[in-house]
């Protein structure tokens, strides 16, 4: 276990790194130069004498692996400059729109659990029955409805229509509501779908025979024997999911105006804002790769069987 | 096994169905009614009539018209990223499987750090350095999608190395190029297929959406996202400038899915 986690945990290393050069790499590699750039984000006129100055303060006039190494130092301490549009720090805008953006995922995981555990079961007690058709059919369109054309059909009916809950923006309860569903639509119908297909495969498993056998009630064999087996896998690429989610929620951010990180990297490639652009690459990168561990250790700890079965 | 494909009646709906949409790209600018970029000022938000069949949008131009020539760019470019992806994936994944060695360790170490990112990041880095649009867009998806046909397709091939066939085809002395695609090739195609339909249905609404958060196509074109985007501000006033282009994603892929899981199923019936 120990030698898995440090393999693990060094693994990452080398991923960071790589997603920080490639971040960085950005500003040196897009059409034309960073000192132009930062001129037209600001809207000032470009000058010879502005140009230089805009270099020496930036520090476009050292040789590049040095301003990697500049560049690298300040964003370990989270200090990815100032935004080119508003002069405040990255970081700052970055954590805020943070915090939006999990607060969404946070309630989108609720969703999901409450709407595909039930459903899943109910589909996989008994495959082929007509619950189980239509529980099919609506996962089916669950996971082809693109997210941000469902978001406004939702909003076109309960807002504009019925007025029960607010267009877009954040603040109560009822702001939410929307968005998280949305967010959460194709992942319910993926895990709806995972799930009685779990439920489905195990029940046909010999120890299930046996329970039977041994005379258990069916229920008690769904809940206690074949239920856990088959939420496994769903919980690990639930794990997963949450990474997925964090990015994927630009879409949904931008339909209801939502004020997560969504918005602001969305801004920042309109406005050609880099810092912006490179501070996002690298907080999503990071905390994607930490969940996607998080996931795998927890993974181990539940299938210590992966141990033995890595090596062939 | 194609020719089962063709039999099954799910899929042959399907296949039609795919066909139609197809057709109405590729011919388009025949069976357009209107140009798709003219200007009506005087018919803005026009109505359901014979000039426009699905009506017009805030600048007066066709719906109709617009969603068959955005089908071009939105069918063209999934289809295009799917291609690429699927033929560059499947190629480095046969050869993965089927040699191994050094060259599986790095290769699949590579996909691994593909994988580790979102797939959003690395779209974000090509669009940052190219500049926002469609071609930018698309190289960007390309560069995420191919690791998919890579580990399903070495992991099928590793499958089919050992075989007998395979193995007394290479003892008789059977190029490697020759086995991977007389043998092993066939023998994997339909997987391959499904995912590849799969995907083109995953890659047909990420554009879109990318679309739709600016980093594709720029105004005035017809691509499907971006007329979601345009419909967006006249939600509460003309909801079918963005109900159209919509539905038109959603029906494409919901096809493509039922196709996808309707071959992968079939194929594990067969391998059964």
């Amino acid at each position: 276990m120990r030698n898995y986690l440090q393999r693990k945990l060094l693994g990452m290393l080398p991923l960071l790194l790589l997603v920080s050069a490639a971040a960085f790499a950005l500003v040196r590699l897009m059409p034309g130069d960073a000192a132009t750039a930062y001129l037209n984000a600001m809207n000032a006129p470009i000058t010879e004498a502005a140009l230089q100055k805009v270099q020496k303060d930036l520090g476009l006039d050292k040789p590049v692996a040095v301003q990697y190494g500049i560049w690298l130092k300040q964003a370990l301490s989270l200090d990815f400059g100032l935004s080119y549009m508003t002069k405040r720090p990255v970081i700052d805008e970055l954590m805020r729109g943070f915090y939006y953006t999990a607060v969404l995922t946070g309630s989108a995981v609720v969703w999901i659990i409450v709407f595909s555990l039930p459903l899943g079961i109910l589909a996989g007690r008994h495959p082929g029955s007509f619950m189980d058709q239509i529980i099919r059919a609506m996962t089916f369109l669950g996971s082809s409805i693109p997210s941000f054309w469902l978001g406004f059909l939702l909003v076109e009916f309960f807002s504009l229509r019925l007025k029960l809950l607010p267009v877009q923006g954040a603040g109560t309860l009822k702001h939410i509501l929307l968005p998280s569903i949305t967010l959460a639509c194709s992942y319910l119908a993926m895990y709806t779908k995972m799930l009685r297909g779990g439920i489905v495969e195990h029940s046909g498993r010999t120890y299930v025979l046996y329970a039977r056998a041994r005379g258990l009630k069916k229920k008690t064999i769904l809940w206690r024997h074949i239920l856990p087996n088959a939420l496994n896998p769903v919980l690990t690429s639930l794990g997963l999911s949450l990474g997925s989610m964090l990015s994927g929620a630009v879409i949904v951010e931008n339909v209801f105006a939502w004020p997560g990180m969504g918005r602001v990297i969305v801004h920042a490639v309109a406005g050609r804002d880099y810092p912006v652009i490179q501070g996002y690459i690298l907080v999503i990168a990071a905390v994607y790769i930490v969940l996607n561990l998080g996931v795998d250790i927890l993974c181990a700890m539940l299938n210590p069987g992966i141990f033995t079965e890595e090596e062939t | 096994m194609i020719h089962r494909i063709l039999e099954d009646k799910i899929c042959r709906f399907c296949l039609v169905f795919l066909l139609i949409f197809t057709c109405a790209a590729l011919f388009a600018p025949w069976i357009a009614p209107n140009d798709p970029n003219e200007i009506h000022y005087t018919a803005r938000f026009a109505k359901i009539s014979r000039e426009f069949p699905l009506g017009t949008d805030y600048m007066g131009r066709c719906i109709l018209s617009r969603l068959l020539h955005g089908a071009r760019l939105s069918l063209g470019s999934a289809a295009g990223i799917t291609i690429v992806s699927s033929v560059l994936g499947t190629l480095l994944g046969m050869i993965s499987g089927y040699v191994g060695g050094r060259f599986d360790r790095v290769l699949m170490g590579v996909c691994d750090a593909v994988r580790a990112f979102p797939g959003m990041v690395i779209v974000l880095v090509s669009v940052g350095i190219l500049g926002t649009g469609l071609l930018s867009l698309c190289l960007g998806m390309m560069a995420v999608r191919w690791v998919w046909y890579t580990k399903v397709t070495r992991n099928l091939t590793r499958a089919e190395r050992k075989k007998e066939v395979v193995l007394a085809s290479a003892m008789a002395g059977s190029s490697t190029t020759g086995i991977l695609f007389g043998l092993i090739f066939p023998a994997i195609r339909i997987p391959i297929l499904a995912v590849a339909t799969l995907q083109f249905g995953t890659a047909l609404t990420a554009l879109a959406g990318y679309s739709f958060l600016g980093f594709g196509a720029a105004p005035p074109s017809p691509e499907w996202g971006m007329m979601i985007q345009d419909g967006r501000s006249f939600i509460s006033t003309n909801p079918s400038m963005l109900f159209w282009p919509g539905f038109c994603i959603l029906m494409v892929i919901i096809v493509t899915n039922i196709l996808g899981d309707r071959m992968q199923e079939m194929f594990e019936l067969v391998r059964k």
